[in-house]
């Protein structure tokens, strides 16, 4: 089971998590996953609550907004221990995930596999749009994901018919 | 892992002026800052600074309409949301003249019941016990004491189930409104959340004698406690403003004894009883109102010889695993005699004039006041939280622990140690500016 879990609220740029989310539950690759295989879920800033949401998936995407002073629409992908630079970094929602990660490994409570996408945000940008360079990110990442994805499913069929090989 | 117990203390550095700075306080919500200029081994002056920017919440409900006042202040804590509606929504009523009926009244205390889970079970399991058991993160402490931390987690999940299961979510619930809820749970939900609630008793039990197990000092100081006090239950929506040391007012009065004011270095306002600092919160609370909790947490307490009133700060955590199970039990003694009404709201009409909400918030007295014109539209919001009213309290304990504790050690100790201070009352800075860096400076 993989879960992509979008994190945000509902203001401005910060919203980044929950569109990306959006946009991967109705796009044209993933639908055909979900449910069975894929879960996409939306959270207002889970804190600790994270650790059961990732309860029971192998494989979780965390999509999430970030300040850490780069360019405005300036892409992360962090993979397990790489996520714990997080601090440094600061989620927006930064009481959540890096720190609740921490927790999780402490308690061996954590999937296989976390995959963290962030996007670099305006914190100022309180209006209901995003700002102008956010858009190309939100495609880049949702195309990164469903890439992502794709190959692992046919390395799955790939592995469990040894008698065919890709490509 | 080197664990190092502040409570312990290290070798003394004896007459070497030093200068220590702590840009932010971690483990606490939002952001605050504490100066303390140190001369001749005695403190010059301490001053907590709560630098978050003001909210200006009260000013931004002026011209809405009183049914947009829940949604609103709400948002001002995602911790404690349900007692911020809570007290507004009193406040409302008290204007309105509105008496919601007896099933309100109940599913009001189990909404509550949720939010103290949710927040005493991270102060203790986050926040605070690694202080005290010498660990510097809550992850670093979850190593060493999984199952805790895990029993910590699953009473905290209970307490996100109460609150979702009337706000519709755990964090900002939308679910409450003027004269009560806008919808009943279904008896399906309620039942599901019955058997979580008993499965969570032992827990409840096997926390207290857990912490009961930690080697906690006597800092015992002389304060006053105010909490509000309910003659026939434990406080949570309702009850006059009592003291340990005679106040008995009820909630409209609390101008005409308590004062509000600014202190040129925070940005939250200060709050003098008759001019003197006084605490609200879990301890507050069980000293003034020991005799209303069930008879098994008295049997429990009395067998691990566990006594309050108390005046030790350090039994803060005590305090609030005390009230986890008493949330705990209320909840269980409210779901089962859960039925669903004839309607989850009460009718009312706008009417012109003022209104006083006082309830209990996880860290203490939440009071709101509002005045409220023909049209519904609020003129007039005043919000007193729990943090700021603990602000000067927080000062005087530093001012005394600091002291005892020894001003001439290491700066690192004594950063350390006032941060264990400041935490162990969990102070909520979101909410009271409407909070920690330390400069320390030896003169």
């Amino acid at each position: 089971m993989i879960k992509i879990l979008g994190i945000g609220s509902p203001f401005g740029d910060d919203q980044v998590g929950w569109k990306i989310a959006e946009e991967l539950m109705y796009g044209d690759v993933l639908p055909c996953f979900i449910p069975q295989y894929v879960q996409i879920e939306i959270h207002d800033r889970p804190g600790v609550r994270l650790l059961d949401i990732m309860n029971g998936a192998e494989t979780v995407f965390i999509i999430d907004a970030v300040v850490s002073g780069n360019t405005i629409g300036q892409l992360y992908r962090l993979q397990d221990d790489e996520i714990q630079t997080l601090s440094q970094i600061l989620s927006t929602h930064d009481i959540g995930i890096a720190e609740t990660l921490r927790l999780g490994r402490s308690l061996n409570q954590l999937p296989n596999t976390i995959i963290f996408y962030g996007v670099e945000i305006d914190i100022n940008n309180r209006v209901n749009g995003f700002s102008k360079s956010i858009d190309a990110a939100i495609q880049q990442i949702k195309n990164s994901i469903e890439t992502e994805i794709v190959a692992s499913f046919a390395n799955f069929v790939a592995r469990s018919q040894p008698g065919v090989h890709p490509g | 892992m080197k664990r190092r117990n502040i409570l312990k203390g290290s070798k003394l550095l004896m007459n070497k002026p030093i200068a220590i700075n702590i840009p932010i306080l971690a483990r606490v919500e939002g952001e605050g800052a504490l100066d303390l200029t140190i001369q001749n081994q005695a403190i010059e002056s301490l001053q907590l600074k709560i630098y978050e920017p003001p909210r200006l919440f009260e000013k931004l409900l002026e011209t809405r309409s009183c049914n947009d006042v829940l949604d609103i202040v709400a948002r001002i804590c995602g911790i404690c949301p349900v007692a911020y509606q809570m007290s507004a929504t009193h406040a409302i009523e008290n204007c309105f003249g509105i008496r919601p009926g007896a099933w309100v009244r109940e599913m009001r205390r189990l909404f509550y019941c949720g939010e103290w889970l949710e927040s005493h079970s991270l102060h203790i399991h986050l926040l605070a016990a690694p202080d005290f058991l010498g660990f510097a993160t809550a992850a670093d402490m979850a190593k060493h004491y999984p199952q805790e931390v895990r029993r910590g987690l699953r009473l905290q999940a209970y307490g996100n189930e109460l609150v979702k299961l009337f706000g519709g979510r755990s964090v900002h619930p939308v679910g409450a409104c003027i004269g009560g809820f806008y919808r009943a749970p279904d008896m399906d939900a309620v039942s599901k959340l019955l058997t979580q609630a008993k499965e969570r008793v032992k827990d409840c039990e096997d926390l207290i004698v857990w912490l009961a197990s930690i080697d906690i000092p006597d800092n015992s100081h002389d304060f006053t406690c105010v909490s509000l006090y309910h003659p026939s239950e434990y406080p949570m929506n309702e009850g006059n403003i009592v003291s340990d040391r005679g106040l008995n007012i009820a909630i409209d009065q609390f101008d005409n004894f308590f004062r509000e004011f600014q202190v040129p270095y925070s940005n939250a306002l200060h709050c003098l009883l008759q001019e003197k600092n006084y605490l609200v919160g879990p301890i507050a609370r069980l000293n003034n109102c020991f005799g209303h909790l069930p008879v098994e947490i008295h049997l429990l307490l009395q067998r691990l010889n566990i006594r309050f009133p108390t005046k030790n700060m350090y039994l803060s955590m005590m305090a609030r695993a005390v009230e986890i199970y008493y949330a705990v039990l209320e909840s269980i003694r409210i779901l089962e005699n859960y039925v669903i009404p004839d309607s989850s709201t009460t009718q009312f009409h706008f009417s012109t004039g003022q209104g006083f909400g006082c309830t209990e918030a996880p860290r203490g007295m939440l009071w709101q006041h509002y005045k409220i014109d023909e049209n519904g539209k609020i003129t007039f919001a005043r919000i007193v939280p729990p943090t700021s009213q603990n602000q000067a309290r927080i000062e005087d304990d530093l001012k005394t622990s600091l002291q005892q504790f020894g001003l001439n050690k290491p700066a690192d100790e004594l950063r350390r140690y006032s941060e264990m201070i400041i935490r162990n009352y969990d102070p909520c800075i979101s909410c009271s500016t409407h909070f920690l860096k330390l400069t320390v400076n030896h003169l």
